[in-house]
């Protein structure tokens, strides 16, 4: 599928790296040349933030929405962001705290919470809708690290690198949302997470 | 079955028409920055071209004379947007830790920002008072976490690129438009912030005047060892 998302229309390859080379040009620092391009991060990665995000937020307009916001906000910051290790953790970081903005600065939640997952909103495809909709129940910590985790299948280090917190903190919230789960779904929660 | 199998089970099937839209999508996102930066090419336009008057205005009048002439000795124009961002001071990187934030600083900060009837909106969205605020200035990132701290939890409420521009702060929100701007001084180890504008939408009828004179200027900061 990276293969076929490849396929981008040659003007729009040599619009972004103008772009680039424009505020390059004001003076600011280069990345690095062994450093991938931003159209080789978007191309590899905004499908796959778009899904996660789809997950977290239950809604397919909101998702994109979100994720485009995410990977402009990579484009602005490029020169910095092509410089770190992991430029995928840094968008996923930039587009989960959006998706959860409203929370943080949020007075209405509940009524948020019904806007976000009206009816109609158009939900990710699943075997199991009954889960889907059991974990978007879940506290916005613990929903992000359960999407992580098990769609995303991401290593604690990464999920606690991507959501500003601690490990154990990460572990915390996954253990606390499995038990939710367990109960919701009526299902037996064993202590090793597999 | 287990909640772990059910909920890889549920998480199974990969949405691939998100891939279908890669190209369309990248043409829009490079779009939004490529007016972005023209908007920002013509205020840094208008900027040069506003302080060139101011100057020339200056000049005749300290002269006294109708026949304005260069200045011998003409200044660069401040503008904001044509210089490269410098580092942010080794002095401002670590974390930082302010005083306990009351119920009563919350009403002091709309009032500041001239919007004495939202603070009981900001309430409602902040945890319990008093709470503390923890900044995070990290160098090589050039950015900001902002942790609210209560009852032992630090929950992680915003966070911004940094760019210093003259002696200013400068603070763009990684997830909203706009950039906030303050003064700002470390004596003795303390920080110290002072608002001085603001480019960012309101939130939820509330300004992003009140939430950065709440979270920055309310209190100083203590260096967290």
């Amino acid at each position: 599928m990276w293969e076929e998302a490849r396929d981008c229309p040659p003007v729009e390859v040599v619009r972004v790296d103008e772009l680039i080379r424009a505020e390059a040009l004001a003076g600011r620092p280069r990345a690095a040349d062994a450093a991938p391009s931003f159209e080789d991060v978007f191309t590899r990665e905004f499908p796959r933030v778009a899904r996660t995000i789809h997950h977290i937020v239950g809604d397919r307009a909101r998702a994109e929405e979100v994720t485009q916001d995410a990977f402009l906000e990579l484009l602005r910051h490029w020169r910095t962001v092509a410089g770190y290790d992991r430029p995928d953790l840094w968008v996923r970081r930039v587009a989960i705290r959006k998706a959860q903005r409203e929370r943080h600065r949020a007075w209405r939640r509940v009524e948020l919470e019904r806007s976000i997952v009206g009816d109609e909103a158009v939900e990710p495809p699943t075997p199991a809708p009954e889960v889907l909709a059991a974990v978007r129940r879940l506290a916005p910590k613990q929903r992000a690290v359960v999407v992580l985790f098990y769609f995303e299948d991401r290593p604690m280090t990464e999920i606690a690198e991507v959501l500003g917190c601690s490990e154990s903190t990460g572990w915390s919230q996954l253990h606390t949302a499995r038990r939710h789960l367990a109960q919701a779904l009526a299902e037996e929660v064993p202590d090793d997470v597999r | 079955m287990s909640v772990d199998d059910r909920l890889r089970a549920a998480f199974g099937e990969t949405d691939r028409s998100w891939d279908e839209q890669v190209p369309d999508t990248l043409a829009v996102v490079t779009a939004r920055r490529r007016q972005e930066s023209a908007v920002r090419r013509g205020a840094a336009a208008a900027l040069v071209a506003a302080a060139a008057v101011a100057t020339v205005a200056v000049t005749v009048s300290q002269r006294g004379d109708s026949s304005p002439t260069p200045s011998e000795n003409p200044t660069t124009p401040a503008t904001t947007s044509a210089t490269a961002p410098a580092e942010v001071p080794a002095s401002l990187v670590g974390t930082w830790l302010s005083r306990p934030i009351t119920h009563a600083d919350v009403r002091r900060a709309a009032r500041a920002a001239g919007t004495p009837d939202k603070a009981d909106l900001m309430l409602a969205g902040l945890p319990a008072t008093p709470f503390r605020v923890v900044l995070v200035f990290n160098g090589d990132r050039h950015e900001t976490l902002q942790y609210v701290r209560s009852g032992g939890d630090d929950e992680l409420f915003d966070q911004e690129n940094v760019e210093m521009r003259a002696d200013h702060l400068v603070l763009s929100p990684q997830f909203a438009e706009g950039e906030n701007v303050h003064t700002w001084v470390v004596e003795d180890g303390v920080l110290r912030m002072d608002f001085v504008s603001s480019t960012e939408p309101e939130d939820q009828a509330v300004t992003a005047e009140a939430w950065q004179r709440l979270f920055y200027d309310t209190a100083a900061f203590t260096q967290e060892r």
